[in-house]
């Protein structure tokens, strides 16, 4: 997702250099005001519907499937509590929702709902896997819990990291979840 | 229009040098940072903190009164701001100032730029610290809403308040007289300025309370919504300060007029409801927010591209597109501002897409998306405006410093975007502790391009002093 990211401004980014570049060589074979006005007001109307047409397909698409809630409504297999403060992440709880019993680790392929909480500032946690992208992440806010979930789709350790600047020991507020 | 613009000329002139040597000042707190994410040096956690925290409160600040003073030059050839309330910010903006390199530099203070509610409370900082800060920041928020609400009135006298805001063109018959396409621009981002300054104000007496009674406490979700309603404005305002400074002085190089229109004022008036909506979209990870709003934040944010390009980079094409102009510095330096602060918006809107924003929130990638649009975006704006104030000869010289700040720009936001991709954690004083050793290897190689950049960068702004520096003379006699 990162890298489409990347890509999308990058190559938006060399369009608008392209662009400027245009802009500044055409003044190279300069006319009156009123003699390109037409042109501009034509290629504005052209963009407009472009910009239109982009901003409700990108809206469309991008507005559904939002982590506000479980992927298709599906129900969570396993919930974990994870409450964050200064400096470290305590997992207080891993359950398994069929039967509410506690579990050591993470089975991979289930949904899993992760609780977090923080006891004095906000903190954020971000959830890594061992190649280092980020699978997933939410502010932690003392105060206002909040509900992320996400499936695991291979065994091993994921890196909980610290995402919100919480004072000097912000860096060391990393812990792990095991997945099997 | 005011009437002694010599006056005027002279404490614009004041508060652009001053401006610039704390930039300049303020980029070496920069380059301190990146040399210690790079492990160049290594300072202690605390220390790096209360760096962070005062570049971006100063950064903030600086670029805030630079593009105020340039709108406030500016308005004051059409109407009449108040001299002396200029005069007096400039001193209650140097007494919040000294008060900010206090509380971080002596007292360690380092919450950072947005002083997220807890924290300034919690971490280990001295009382008197946090006090200072905090009476400082209302200092240069008093400062910033008497400026805006004395332009707000300078202009409401000179043309009426609706009729600034361009509400005859678009609900009356038309203007009983041109007025420049600037004045809407400025008319909304001072009222939305004006508007959320009172709300920034009204959350630092809440900090002043409880710093004076550390019994209260507050709601987290709520504090945060003001902090971020009051910082994402100012930061966007000082960006249309910026565009109003275009749509103002490009004409006087293309030799076309930028005209008031129906469209200018629809889409002005737009804007100002955008800006006031799209900053939901820093809070779409707290869960406490209702859930419609997250959406909104989207929706708003999507939508300011539509009155940023639609009219004011197709305004540009209008005053460029084979106009007649000399590439001299000042067209130059607005044309590649133009240029950064739509880079900079692109990878704003990217970011603020609640499906990217889940992986890229709190990554490098925020601070690479606001170094465009105020390095590459309002800074070369201010330096344009600057550079017209001063009037200097030296023009190959001032534009070597404007490409060398230009390409080190770029390279420099560059490695924060690369970092941002790979998932390197914005605000880690060192990568020493990161637990996933390909991220923090990005972050360190990352810092350590950084730091020749930014050396080019500080090269170009040498050289672009030097330049304007020599005309200040001649400028403070006429």
């Amino acid at each position: 997702m990162a890298i489409n990211a990347g890509i999308l401004t990058l190559v938006g980014t060399l369009i608008i250099i392209a662009i400027t570049k245009w802009l500044i060589g055409s003044t190279r074979d300069s006319a009156p005001g009123e003699a390109v006005a037409p042109k501009i007001y034509g290629m504005r109307k052209a963009y407009f519907a472009f910009l239109s047409i982009a901003i409700l397909g990108s809206l469309f698409a991008s507005l559904r499937g939002l982590p506000y809630s479980p992927p298709h409504n599906a129900e969570p297999a396993y919930q974990v509590a994870v409450t964050g403060k200064m400096w470290m992440w305590e997992v207080t709880a891993m359950t398994n929702l069929a039967d509410h019993t506690p579990v050591a680790a993470l089975p991979q392929g289930a949904l899993v709902e992760i609780q977090v909480t923080a006891e004095d500032v906000n903190h954020g946690i971000g959830i890594y896997n061992e190649a280092g992208e980020i699978l997933t992440q939410t502010q932690a806010m003392p105060g206002h819990p909040s509900k992320i979930y996400h499936t695991f789709t291979a065994p091993g350790t994921y890196h909980i990291v610290c995402m919100e600047y919480c004072g000097a020991g912000h860096p060391v507020m990393n812990s792990v979840i095991t997945v099997e | 229009m005011i009437e002694n613009p010599l006056q005027a000329k002279r404490m614009a002139i004041v508060y652009a040098v001053t401006g610039l040597l704390v930039f300049l000042v303020l980029v070496l707190l920069g380059l301190t940072m990146r040399m210690n994410q790079a492990a160049m040096i290594d300072l202690p956690p605390d220390y790096f903190y209360a760096l962070m925290t005062l570049h971006g409160l100063g950064m903030v600040g600086v670029l805030y009164v630079g593009a105020y003073v340039g709108v406030w030059y500016l308005t004051a050839q059409h109407a009449k701001p108040s001299l002396g309330l200029f005069k007096f910010n400039y001193v209650l903006t140097l007494a919040g100032v000294v008060g900010l390199i206090a509380s971080t530099l002596i007292g360690k203070f380092g919450p950072g730029w947005y002083v997220l509610y807890p924290l300034p409370f919690i971490a280990a900082w001295p009382h008197w610290a946090i006090g200072t800060a905090v009476i400082s920041l209302m200092l240069l928020g008093v400062s910033w809403l008497l400026g805006q609400l004395d332009i707000l009135r300078a202009v409401s006298s000179r043309y009426g308040f609706g009729n600034a805001l361009g509400w005859d063109y678009l609900f009356g018959n038309g203007p009983k007289e041109e007025r420049p396409a600037m004045m809407v621009i400025v008319m909304v981002a001072m009222l939305a300025g004006a508007l959320t300054t009172v709300v920034g104000a009204a959350m630092l007496m809440l900090y002043l309370a409880q710093w004076l009674n550390s019994a209260l406490q507050f709601d987290a979700l709520m504090m945060k919504n003001m902090v971020f309603l009051f910082g994402h404005t100012l930061v966007n305002i000082t960006l249309y300060f910026g565009i109003a400074a275009v749509y103002e002085m490009l004409p006087h190089f293309s030799g076309r007029a930028w005209k008031m229109n129906k469209i200018v004022a629809l889409a002005w008036n737009l804007a100002f409801f955008l800006v006031l909506l799209a900053y939901f979209h820093h809070l779409y990870f707290d869960f406490g927010q209702p859930t419609w709003v997250q959406y909104l934040g989207q929706i708003a944010s999507y939508l300011s591209a539509v009155p940023a390009t639609v009219v004011t980079v197709f305004g540009v094409f209008m005053q460029v597109y084979r106009a007649d102009i000399k590439w001299s510095f000042v067209p130059l330096a607005f044309i590649l501002g133009v240029m950064g602060w739509i880079i900079g918006g692109l990878a704003a809107v990217v970011d603020s897409t609640i499906r990217f924003n889940l992986v890229l929130h709190n990554s490098m990638w925020v601070p690479g998306h606001f170094h465009t649009y105020f390095l590459l975006g309002v800074v070369l704006m201010f330096l344009g405006v600057v550079y017209f104030l001063m009037g200097p000869k030296e023009d190959k010289l001032a534009k070597f410093g404007l490409w060398a700040i230009v390409l080190g720009g770029y390279g420099f936001v560059a490695m924060f975007f690369w970092a941002g991709v790979n998932a390197v954690p914005r605000r880690l004083s060192n990568y020493a502790t990161m637990p996933i050793e390909s991220v923090a290897q990005i972050g360190i190689t990352s810092a350590h391009l950084s730091v020749g950049f930014i050396l080019l960068i500080a090269v170009g702004a040498l050289a672009y002093y030097w330049s304007v520096f020599k005309g200040v003379k001649a400028a403070w006699a006429s």
